[in-house]
């Protein structure tokens, strides 16, 4: 695909609307009543009824599924959605259980694109549950198939395999907790700034970070997102049908899902393998898009895990292998620096919604409408989300068709 | 660009690994089995294939199952082949085969990829996981039926309900399952191959849930199939005649939201489905060669012939009989042997008999001269698909 030049699709499709739920870490409303909020959010801010949404797409999974789970109360799956909006005109769907909410906009734009649909829907619905998660925990006495080969040695879950890759990182180029820091603080700074971020008006510093508890080093709580409750909702539809509802709608310049782990290497994987993948996401990502990184004003990387934005700065190619942990120093990703990052708060900072806030930052920075975290004279914007061998996604938005 | 009309793509290669009550191989194997026979049977190579879609949830999903042993999709396939150049892939968890195959054709017609390789492997677990009741509790979805005995979704009560409405007897019901194990017996991919079976055997088998005999219910199997994707267009050049997708549609919600299978709403996401279908296509009913229905429970064949206009309301049941649906029939119905006979696959052998149909490769159960093959996969109201085959491009 890299070499194939730049996609059919690209400038022909535009996201007209954003929305999100009231997001909290345990909040007072169901599930399905706020993602019904979310969505008549973004259709309003799409000036386009309800009734007119004719396609659908979502990532359906729990942070832990479990049995007995209902739709509408522990997640929200386009079942629930259909029939509690009263979507008669319905033509299209998806549920997705790989790469995320940006997958999920990526069936969106083929949809659309290939007539499926005329105006697609793309939420992702998160429930945090009462009481600790168990998918770090290991709960039974027996570990068989794979496991067999991590458990004894410690390595229960992602939390432990994301450490192991981070080390890895620290030990070969020299990184520290500390150049971490500089990250997880201006995170924080953005989401103070958003009134949608589960950390609004909560900045931290550095010392707050490096005196967060550690979880399994070097990964410490501050490292990981924050489980909350909320749903986040785009509306995409054709460039040409957007001009009727908006003024300023964000046309989608290129979009790549990939990510596959062809090291087989459990868990999170070896750097080098994750390296491998984010190399061929960027690849068909530039070429699809004819943009290059010197051209994104503001990038929305994913960081469930603090680290993986090393991977993504350095295999989307915004600086050379290794150095990544140097590039965010120095007020480079501040909202006025060099390259804006991560501006609503990301997800350590705005919350566990899987990409949707990704998503919604870059389509809001190109409409000018972030207030004091606006980044100025925004034409490009990068969004993306997923880990790099279990299935990733990435977008690249823009104010006006590409050239 | 939007409104294109379903005419873009085509299938152009189809593959079984081995199918078995015990699994043959393991699950990677035989996952790599059929999208290595797919992609050959398309006159490809494995290079030529640049996406990958799969429907890989495993009939029970428990904690702790693994890819490549308990279940196999996209991401997989991809690395076992240690594909490069891989454009895109898909992963959905709802909607079965059919819903794999419609996201492929959006990555073949926005141009992301070339060929897609839809892939469905299912493990047939050694233990016996299903809809039981495990829990002291049970879930909220589950709350108003549970106590009543009614385990998981409640599939007995939509054909018990028909029956009493509109007389259908179990007899009628025999002579179709006895045909599709007819069809079964002559289909060497089929789970029954070779095994003869009477209506007596049907209407002597022991009650699961009442009106449900052990052979109104597919049975699990451990195996895969796969097929290759591409547009009309790259079609046309390949080893095989393509099967053209002349209409698609990947819909089926419960608009009632009672969570326990009704006829009622189960007939009313069909017939949206039906409807879609056949708008999407300008053909109707009249003009079908055979149909390839999603037959997990054996009551949903009488569900599509009736959502999809073959016959009225109420009238499958009779429709069926007289030996109409039989190969040589009038509308020649699960010539594989559907799910009941193949096993399930969750859709796969629909569709794939339907191309194989199109493409006169059926030997003793082909249907003479079969241009249109209506497919169908899923249960109405938790996901389902409808796919209109034609050997010839419709609506250019």
């Amino acid at each position: 695909m890299g070499m194939r030049g730049t996609q059919v699709s690209r400038n022909q499709l535009a996201v007209i609307g954003t929305g999100y739920s009231p997001i909290a870490r345990r909040s007072q409303l169901g599930l399905g009543a706020l993602a019904v909020n979310a969505v008549q959010r973004a259709a309003e801010d799409a000036n386009l009824k309800i009734e007119d949404i004719d396609g659908i797409c979502t990532y359906t999974r729990p942070a832990e599924a479990m049995p007995g789970f209902t739709d509408g109360v522990d997640f929200v799956g386009v079942d629930f959605l259909v029939r509690t909006l009263g979507l008669a005109g319905i033509r299209w769907y998806a549920s997705l259980d790989r790469a995320v909410t940006v997958a999920a906009f990526v069936h969106a734009l083929h949809a659309v694109y290939a007539g499926e649909c005329d105006y697609a829907l793309v939420y992702r619905a998160m429930h945090n549950p009462t009481g600790a998660l168990t998918a770090n925990r290991f709960t039974v006495d027996f570990a068989d198939h794979g496991r067999q080969f991590q458990a004894p040695y410690g390595l229960g879950a992602q939390l432990m395999g994301a450490a192991l890759t981070y080390s890895e990182y620290m030990g070969r180029y020299g990184a520290s907790r500390e150049d971490m820091g500089a990250f997880i603080v201006n995170n924080r700074h953005n989401a103070a700034m958003n009134p949608d971020a589960v950390f609004y008006q909560k900045p931290i510093t550095l010392d707050d970070y490096m005196n967060s508890r550690i979880l399994s080093w070097p990964m410490a709580l501050l490292d990981c997102d924050m489980p909350v409750d909320g749903v986040s909702a785009l509306i995409v539809t054709t460039a040409e049908r957007a001009k009727n509802h908006v003024k300023n709608p964000v046309y989608v310049a290129g979009h790549v899902t990939l990510g596959f782990d062809y090291l087989h290497a459990q868990g999170f994987g070896s750097w080098e393998t994750n390296m491998t993948s984010v190399g061929l996401i960027g690849r068909a990502l530039w070429s699809r898009s004819g943009l290059k990184p010197s051209d994104v004003d503001m990038a929305s990387l994913y960081d469930g895990f603090s680290y993986l934005m090393y991977m993504w700065l350095e295999g989307l190619g915004f600086c050379g292998e290794g150095e990544a942990h140097e590039f965010i120093r120095d007020g480079r990703i501040a909202i006025d620096g060099e390259l804006p990052l991560n501006t609503s708060g990301g997800s350590l900072g705005a919350g566990r919604l899987h990409g949707g806030p990704q998503l919604i930052e870059a389509v809001r920075q190109i409409q000018g409408r972030c207030g004091p975290r606006q980044v100025k004279d925004v034409k490009v914007t990068l969004a993306n989300a997923g880990a790099p061998t279990g299935g990733c996604s990435a977008v690249l938005f823009t104010n006006e068709p590409v050239a | 660009m939007g409104a294109k009309g379903a005419d873009g793509c085509a299938i152009v290669g189809t593959a079984y690994s081995r199918i078995g009550r015990q699994p043959a191989a393991g699950m990677a194997a035989l996952a790599v089995e059929a999208c290595r026979e797919a992609v050959a049977d398309a006159g490809l190579r494995m290079d030529d294939i640049d996406g990958f879609a799969a429907f890989h949830r495993p009939s029970e999903s428990m904690p702790g199952q693994i890819e490549g042993i308990d279940f196999a999709g996209a991401q997989l396939a991809v690395r076992l082949f240690g594909l490069r150049d891989v454009a895109w892939f898909c992963s959905v968890d709802r909607g079965l085969f059919v819903a794999a195959v419609v996201e492929a054709m959006g990555a073949i017609r926005t141009g992301t990829c070339k060929y897609v390789v839809v892939l469905r492997a299912l493990n047939n677990p050694t233990s016996n996981p299903w809809a039981r009741f495990v829990d002291e509790t049970t879930p909220i979805s589950a709350a108003h039926s549970a106590p009543y005995g009614l385990p998981a979704l409640g599939a007995p009560l939509p054909y018990s309900q028909y029956i009493s409405r509109y007389g259908a007897e179990r007899h009628a019901m025999a002579s179709v399952v006895a045909e599709l194990r007819r069809n079964a017996a002559a289909n060497p991919n089929a789970l029954f191959y070779q095994h003869s079976f009477r209506e007596d055997d049907y209407l002597s088998a022991p009650m699961i849930m009442d009106p449900l005999c052990v052979h109104d219910i597919d049975s699990p199997v451990s195996g895969a199939a796969a097929l290759v994707l591409t547009s009309a267009e790259r079609a046309r050049d390949l080893q095989w005649p393509p099967a053209y997708v002349a209409a698609h549609a990947s819909l089926g919600f419960d608009f009632s939201g009672r969570g326990v299978l009704t006829w009622d709403s189960m007939m009313e996401s069909a017939r949206h489905l039906a409807a879609t279908v056949w708008k999407g296509s300008g053909i109707g009913p009249n003009a079908v060669d055979t149909v390839q229905l999603y037959d997990s429970y054996s009551y949903l064949l009488y569900m599509w012939l009736e959502a999809f206009g073959f016959c009225d309301a109420g009238e499958a049941h009779r429709f069926v009989g007289d030996g109409r649906t039989s190969v040589n029939g009038a509308l020649p119905m699960n010539t594989s042997g559907g799910s009941l006979g193949m096993g399930r696959l969750h859709g796969a052998a629909q569709v794939i008999e339907g191309v194989l149909q199109l493409q006169n490769r059926c030997d003793l159960r082909q249907v003479k001269g079969a241009s249109v093959a209506l497919v169908t996969v899923g249960v109405p109201t938790l996901g389902a698909g409808g796919l209109l085959l034609t050997s010839e491009p419709v609506g250019g």
